[in-house]
Order: C-alpha cells, then structure tokens, then sequence
C-alpha cells in the first residue's frame, strides 16, 4: 500500500527544541516515577537516563512513549550500558574495558502529545535515576 | 482551507548545507554574547556549545529569537552534570560525580530562528560553538 501525506505528516519530521529541562528521581520509590508530558502539539526527547559512575544499575526500569513499551523492566546503568538488560540514554562517564556500550541509546523521541512515562514495576528504587529531555515540534 | 504548500513540508530530517565554529572569548561583558542567525529559509542546528575543563559561563541563557529554551543556568565543558550545568554535543571526559544529565547532543531552530546566547554578568572563560546550517 503506497503511503498517503497524512502519514508523511503524522511522523513529525525533524526535530525542532522548544525547551529543554532536566532533573533526577529519588531512591524508595516505585510504581509511575515519572511522567513527561509534552505541551499540546509538541513532543518530547529524552535525551538522557542513568545513574552516576559509582552506583549500581538500577533494576526493573521500564520507558514508555503513549502506549508504546520502548524499555520493559531493564537496569538503567551509569558507567556501562552494555550487555543483556542494561540500558541508558544520552552522554554517560567514561568507561575503557569490558564490552562496548552497545545498549546505550541515544535519545528516545515520541509522537506529538505523547507523554513519556518511566515505570519501577516492582519494588522500590535504590538509587538516584538522572534524566534529561527536551519538549519541540 | 489549507492546501498543500502550507503543510509542515520543510520539517523533514536536516539536510546540513554550511557549518561553522568560533569562540566568545574570555571577559565578555554581559548582554547577548553570541547569535547564529541562518540564512533566508533555512535553520540552525547548535552542535557544540561548552567551555574547556576548566572554564564556565554563568548565569546564560539559551534562545531561539525571543523563546528561551534554556534560563539561568551554566555552560560547562567538562561536568555538565547537574541541572543548573549545561553543554551541546561533545565533551571531555570527566569520571567522578552525577552523570552528564546536562548534556544534550544538539538543538535545532525552526526556519529563520536566530540562536542567542545572553549572560547577565561577565564571562569568566571562553565559549566555544559550532554550528550548522540547513534546511
């Protein structure tokens, strides 16, 4: 089936930042830890998710763009964003032994007025989580 | 009605067509230090925006003509790393502390947007900039 204009449309293109913000999410707590929610017709870019250098990987993490699992229930890591069940998006401190940082994304973006939300699925945090993320068109 | 020409067309993936680099230097007094203004019908995309590792720019703010993107916060090469702490694109690598949270990779304007740097006090240390251009 040939693709209509419409759907050319809906994917939003380009990027274009709007406002930027960034903060961290405590230890000890569980269930929705956070939810982004962009301004009506814009979207959001996580641009960046880990813990600091020293801590271990955070486990049982999940993202969501709307409806859609992007993550579901890995370790959000700091220094090594490598291997099965690891993760973390954006920039990270430096590492230079081990396996490459294969499971580092860089930034995951959602549709136009999709929210983003992060969930701890069982049990509570033991660490602080950082995060980044823009809002744009 | 709207017709086809008005449809959000131009906002397909950046096609780069000029980039360029410099530096505000050291002991800028405060007011707009730096604007990147693209040409007639493009964008501009800010890849790097930091300081050395030991140098940072206080009290910035961050805009797409009169849109502030970021307020009131640092530009940090090294340890973008808190959520006053900011850099674009790449930076030194710094082992200890928070995570780079502060770090985004670039920052796209929308068409004939000018990117803006202002402080409100006097730079402390060099800025440096990159940039492309495009549609």
């Amino acid at each position: 089936m040939s693709e209509t204009l419409s759907d050319i449309v809906k994917t939003g293109g380009d990027f274009i930042t709007r406002s930027a913000s960034g903060g961290t999410i405590s230890s000890g707590v569980t269930g929705t830890i956070l939810t982004l929610t962009p301004p009506a017709g814009q979207r959001v870019r996580l641009t960046h998710l880990s813990v600091t250098a020293a801590a271990s990987p955070q486990v049982g993490i999940s993202v969501l763009l709307g409806i859609s699992t992007v993550i579901d229930e890995q370790e959000v890591a700091g220094t090594l964003p490598s291997g099965f069940n690891t993760f973390s998006v954006g920039n990270y401190q430096p590492f230079s032994s081990g396996n490459p940082p294969s499971t580092n994304y860089q930034q995951f973006t959602g549709k136009t007025n999709e929210a983003l939300t992060i969930l701890k699925n069982a049990g509570n945090t033991t660490v602080t989580i950082y995060y980044g993320y823009e809002f744009g068109l | 009605m709207k017709n086809i020409i008005s449809l959000p067309i131009k906002r397909g993936e950046f096609v780069a067509q000029f980039a360029g680099s410099g530096t505000v230097a050291s002991s800028t007094p405060g007011g707009t230090i730096l604007t990147i203004t693209p040409p007639s019908g493009q964008r501009v995309r800010v890849t790097n925006l930091s300081t050395d590792t030991s140098g940072i720019i206080t009290n910035a703010t961050l805009s797409f003509d009169s849109l502030d993107i970021l307020t009131s916060i640092s530009i940090s090469g090294q340890a973008p790393n808190s959520g006053l702490r900011y850099s674009i694109g790449n930076y030194q690598p710094y082992g200890v502390g928070a995570p780079p949270v502060g770090n985004h990779k670039f920052i796209t304007g929308k068409i004939g947007e000018a990117f803006i740097v202002s402080t409100t006090s006097t730079t402390s240390g060099v800025l440096y900039y990159a940039y492309e251009f495009g549609e």
